[in-house]
């Protein structure tokens, strides 16, 4: 075939594809544009609506951050001069308070005129208090304890710290206030750990006053170091607000993101030609056109498109049932922090058993969540490579966020000053280097308790459901055994002006009991001599150092060894024998 | 209030004059991108898609007097888009098309050319680039020169995908390669 012959049957062939002309409504739609479309683009153009939805997101992850983070960077500082004399007339407190002959009176005067430079220049008023404790099971405040040692009225960067001294001049460890600015600078360890209230008890218990004198010079030392640290931080968010600010924004601002973009895509409803011939079939388009009602849109898909369309259509229902999965886990997960607390009976050291715990496995938790990601698996699957690609990435990322947080959410001692009290108050406390050891003269089924704080240093809130009763340490149940958990829900009001006590009377079985993000609760820990326990006896046991502790995260129950304060020993009979399981066992 | 009436009358006289050009030729555009996409429905999508970006930038064009080519641009290159999409879903493609030619002897291919409809398929399965070419060429009439300045490329470009499409278009129909020569 020549080639104008070719031409002429192609030509006639294009032509034949070529309508008469535009419709009415073809007309219609067009010619109306001006009219329905902003000249610059529906709204904003493209890139300017990205630009303005990230503006909008990070404005509301902003707010909601500084709504959720209780770091001080969003609390203004009182100003200057602010509460200068809390009580004007009234002599302020002095910054450090003993007993007579307690430390020599040119120590005294040194410290308090180092201590007032330090309050002058930094602003951090730090307190010591030594005064009289009945014995080393409770330890009680001194008067006007602490609104009389907070002397400018911002308490944010003070330090009060209240020793206990018993009549046979045994130091009681230790109340400490720590201002949130001051405790704050504590956690990025600025504050020298050897000047620590916990490391000046052994200095303390020296036989006279100038060998006391070097307790507290290096308490004065160690406030003269810290104090810069604290004003450093009052002037921008530490480490570890930072740290938080982070970690909230990287959780909530995804989800946000998520959800704006999710709310922008708009539903656009296409009719068919003939009226009520062919269902109207929502599609899942970005929005292009103006409002339905204003430009209506004669479409109808081709019949090997409809099913695309409709499974479109099904794919948006993916995203709301995984929404769904994941709200009924979070209802399920803060209902219980909205609940009160149980009110608890008081902890009765004749009855063991008490405030143990078995969790039971997260088969609800896990399942929502497992349900959740399925979901979202399918829908990305269903998708094209960037649904995949935004898909995995929101995973991973949230993933790396929340799993090392839920893993890090645990009761906690560790850099915390620990104040903490043993009964009975014929305890032998002994003071080391690094912790220290307590030596419980306890016989045959007599009780001993141990009371201490711990801490939550995570950003989530966790439930204590008490103690793991599976692997609660027995010492080989013949020594002794840790038998009861009870809390101080309260510390301020367990007896008069008492604090802190073990006394297992003033603890209460309160459980399950919350522990809100940075927060703290007061645990009494009870157990029972063994067998061969003897309160002169000469053996040795296995000491306890950790108790385990069962609680639940997220809904999800778990278990943490919560290292204790001091190392618990129980003293033996030597050579005693006692039965055990499996046979009997010496000691 | 002088300020915002000013430009208030600005907008309509824009507006107006948008809508007078893009009437003036809209038969032609709408005829055309139904050529290129073999689809009169997706014809009409892409003449409102091509108005609506066209409204967006019309403040931009300097010189009205090139509104047809330059409207003809936006349009082609969204209709090329379409075909794009489209091809990345998949397509029946009848397999009696590439086989026939080897089958069929040569008094039987101006037979099987009478078929147009055999064409038609010919021309939607050609790649999209090549059938924006061939619909300007041997529908809109345009020359190698216009069409390249049409879509933008440089004219050997145009007879280059020209050459090939016709080929491609000559074995479709059941022309044998020695045959075309």
């Amino acid at each position: 075939m020549t080639d104008d012959r070719f031409e002429r049957e192609l030509r006639a062939a294009l032509a034949k594809r070529a309508p008469t002309g535009a419709s009415p409504a073809l007309q219609a739609r067009v010619l109306t544009v001006p009219q329905t479309v902003s000249p610059r683009g529906a709204g904003l153009p493209r890139l300017g609506r990205d630009l303005f939805v990230v503006a909008a997101t990070a404005a509301a992850a902003v707010g909601l951050m500084a709504l959720l983070s209780t770091s001080s960077m969003v609390r203004p500082s009182p100003p200057d001069g602010a509460g200068a004399s809390v009580a004007p007339g009234v002599a302020p407190a002095p910054y450090v308070t003993a007993p007579d002959e307690f430390f020599t009176a040119p120590a005294i005067a040194d410290a308090e005129r180092r201590l007032r430079a330090v309050a002058a220049s930094y602003g951090v008023e730090a307190s010591l208090i030594v005064h009289s404790a009945v014995d080393s099971t409770q330890l009680s405040p001194p008067v006007g304890w602490p609104e009389a040692f907070d002397r400018d009225g911002d308490p944010d960067r003070d330090i009060v710290i209240v020793f206990g001294l018993t009549p046979d001049d045994r130091v009681v460890c230790c109340l400490t206030v720590l201002g949130d600015i001051a405790a704050s600078a504590r956690d990025t360890m600025a504050w020298p750990p050897q000047n620590r209230p916990t490391r000046l008890e052994s200095d303390l218990e020296m036989a006279t006053a100038p060998f006391r004198d070097v307790a507290l010079d290096r308490f004065v030392v160690g406030i003269e170091r810290f104090a810069p640290a604290i004003a450093a931080t009052s002037t921008g968010p530490s480490g570890t607000s930072l740290w938080r600010f982070v970690v909230i924004g990287s959780i909530v601002l995804p989800i946000l993101a998520l959800f704006i973009v999710g709310r922008r895509r708009t539903t656009v409803v296409a009719a068919g030609h003939t009226s009520g011939a062919s269902p109207a079939i929502a599609t899942d388009l970005p929005l292009v056109v103006g409002p339905a009602d204003s430009a209506p849109v004669a479409w109808a898909p081709p019949p090997d498109e409809t099913a695309d369309l409709a499974l479109i259509a099904s794919d948006r229902r993916l995203p709301w049932l995984a929404a769904a999965l994941l709200g009924i886990w979070i209802v399920i997960v803060a209902v219980p922090l909205l609940l009160p607390s149980p009110a608890g009976l008081p902890l009765d050291a004749a009855n063991d058993g008490q405030g143990i715990a078995r969790p039971a496995r997260p088969y609800l938790a896990l399942s929502l969540v497992g349900g959740a990601l399925v979901v979202v698996a399918i829908d990305a699957a269903r998708g094209g490579w960037r649904r995949r690609l935004a898909t995995a990435s929101m995973v991973v990322l949230v993933a790396a966020v929340v799993v090392p947080n839920v893993a890090g959410a645990r009761p906690d001692l560790d850099g915390v000053d620990r104040p903490w009290a043993v009964w009975p108050p014929t305890s032998i406390v002994e003071r080391g280097s690094f912790s220290a050891f307590i030596t419980l003269p306890v016989g045959p089924g007599d009780p001993f308790a141990l009371a201490f704080e711990v801490q939550n240093p995570g950003i989530l809130p966790i439930t204590i459901l008490g103690l793991d009763g599976p692997t609660t340490p027995d010492v080989n149940g013949v020594p002794g055994s840790l038998v009861s958990l009870g809390s101080i829900p309260d510390p301020a009001t367990v007896r008069g002006d008492v604090i802190l006590s073990a006394r297992p009377e003033d603890a209460t079985v309160a459980w399950p009991l919350t522990i809100p993000p940075g927060g703290r609760a007061t645990l009494v820990v009870v157990g029972r001599g063994g067998p061969c326990a003897r309160p002169d006896g000469a053996g040795g046991s296995s000491p306890i150092t950790r108790v385990p502790i069962a609680y639940r995260v997220l809904g999800i129950e778990r278990t943490a060894d919560v290292g204790l304060p001091a190392v618990l020993f129980i003293p033996t009979e030597s050579g005693c024998t006692a039965p055990f399981p499996g046979g009997w066992i010496t000691y | 209030m002088l300020a915002s009436r000013t430009v208030q009358v600005t907008m309509d006289d824009r507006a107006s004059a948008f809508t007078a050009l893009l009437e003036r030729g809209l038969d032609a555009h709408y005829r055309l991108a139904a050529v290129i996409l073999g689809d009169r429905v997706e014809a009409e999508d892409a003449v409102h898609d091509a108005a609506l970006l066209a409204w967006r930038g019309f403040a931009g064009l300097r010189d009205r007097g090139r509104f047809e080519a330059w409207f003809g641009r936006i349009l082609v290159n969204g209709c090329r888009d379409r075909l794009r999409a489209r091809r990345r879903r998949p397509v029946v493609i009848p397999l009696t098309l590439g086989d026939r030619g080897h089958e069929a002897g040569g008094a039987d291919r101006s037979a099987a050319i009478a078929d147009r409809d055999e064409l038609q398929r010919a021309i939607a399965a050609l790649e999209p680039d090549h059938a924006v070419v061939v619909a300007l060429r041997y529908y809109a009439d345009l020359t190698v020169p216009q069409i390249a300045d049409r879509l933008g490329i440089a004219e050997g470009t145009v007879k280059s995908r020209l050459h090939h499409a016709l080929r491609r278009l000559r074995i479709a129909v059941g022309e044998t390669e020695e045959a075309q020569r």
